[in-house]
């Protein structure tokens, strides 16, 4: 080698030092002993496309065409083992498969419990006190007044004397008037009348 | 060479034939498919029976056949379309500053050569074959090979100190 060469291959230096990396060449390698193997090896991969789609439908209606075959077989058949273990695979897919159902079933069952739970909450429980009912237990009884209104004085169209409306909770109040009436007579023990029949309201809407 | 030491081959000569592939095209990837279709033919060749004796005269054949088909159907590579196409050179593994040129350097000086004397520039300073094995691969003679080297080493020359490179 001359000094000119030397001096070349010195200063060539550091791109003989390209090189592929390790995962480069684990790749590479894969590659190649891959196409080995499909080129070379397996060279019954090497058809071609429709012929090997046409290969693949051949062994599948082969094979269903044997199923069918083995499904009418009787013991001692050729094929009736292939029917036994036909229908433990059909088995275990059918045993999976309800499985699934139960679980779907309980899925959809699921808001129905929640729904009766609901429903019993209100007889298991003891009834919430409400703003009305714990008003009436802080005023305690009423004390008789004299209601202006007369008997004949109320108006034709009063909600509950006619029929078409229904009365609530405060005009029931108004209803009652009739029970404070100085035309009806006060009890034998002489306590009002009024007192009773609220009270006697105000306990019916509690058992209520 | 039979299919028994073909594994040892690639260990041996993938980074070789890579590196050739590599300043032959300038195109990492491109480079990695060549040295790949490169083994495959070896592997094809020992399939059918036959014997290598200089697995890597032959490997240095058969990529140096590909490149020439790959440039065959593509037009030839300038610096220009390089870095149109976003070229960016290989860095180097190692470095001595005293003497070496930095391997993108390198690739950069080299593209400024013609293709046949970018060829025998790379078989002989970077590839390390001697001019006889240079001359089996492509199939001329030894002198002829000598006449190119010498050609192909004052052009580089010049492309140096064009570009303020002390060759």
């Amino acid at each position: 080698m001359t000094p000119e060469e030397q001096k070349l291959t010195q200063l060539f230096g550091a791109a003989r030092q390209v090189k592929l990396t390790p995962v480069e060449k684990w790749w590479l390698k894969t590659k190649i002993e891959f196409h080995q193997l499909v080129r070379f090896e397996m060279p019954a991969l090497s058809l071609t496309k429709p012929a090997a789609i046409l290969l693949a439908s051949f062994i599948l209606l082969a094979a269903a065409g044997v199923v069918v075959a083995a499904s009418h077989t009787s013991p001692g058949d050729l094929l009736y083992p292939l029917k036994v273990a036909s229908e433990k695979v059909n088995d275990s897919v059918q045993s999976f498969f309800g499985q699934t159902e139960v679980v779907e079933q309980e899925s959809v069952e699921f808001p129905d419990e929640q729904r009766e739970e609901s429903s019993e909450e209100p007889l298991t429980a003891e009834p919430a006190e409400t703003d009305q009912e714990s008003e009436l237990e802080t005023a305690g009884p009423l004390d008789p007044v004299d209601l202006p209104v007369e008997r004949e004085e109320l108006p034709d169209d009063l909600p509950g004397i006619s029929g078409d409306d229904h009365p609530t909770g405060d005009q029931s109040v108004t209803v009652e008037t009739p029970a404070v009436n100085p035309n009806v007579p006060p009890t034998p023990d002489g306590t009002p009348p009024l007192e009773l029949k609220v009270n006697a309201k105000a306990q019916l809407e509690l058992d209520l | 060479m039979d299919k028994r030491t073909f594994g040892a081959s690639y260990l041996k000569y993938s980074d070789a034939i890579f590196r050739h592939c590599y300043f032959r095209v300038y195109d990492r990837e491109l480079a990695r498919d060549l040295t790949q279709q490169t083994f495959t033919r070896a592997w094809e060749y020992l399939s059918k029976g036959k014997i290598i004796k200089n697995m890597r005269a032959f490997l240095y054949q058969t990529a140096r056949n590909l490149v020439v088909d790959y440039f065959r159907s593509k037009r030839s590579i300038s610096l220009d379309t390089l870095l149109e196409k976003g070229f960016e050179p290989s860095g180097n593994a190692g470095r001595d500053p005293e003497k070496q040129l930095e391997s993108r350097e390198v690739q950069f000086l080299l593209l400024k050569l013609r293709a046949a004397d970018r060829e025998v520039i790379v078989m002989r300073y970077i590839d390390g074959l001697k001019p006889r094995e240079i001359a089996s691969i492509t199939k001329e003679n030894t002198n002829v090979v000598s006449v190119r080297l010498y050609r192909a080493s004052r052009a580089f020359r010049k492309v140096c100190e064009e570009h303020g490179y002390d060759s």
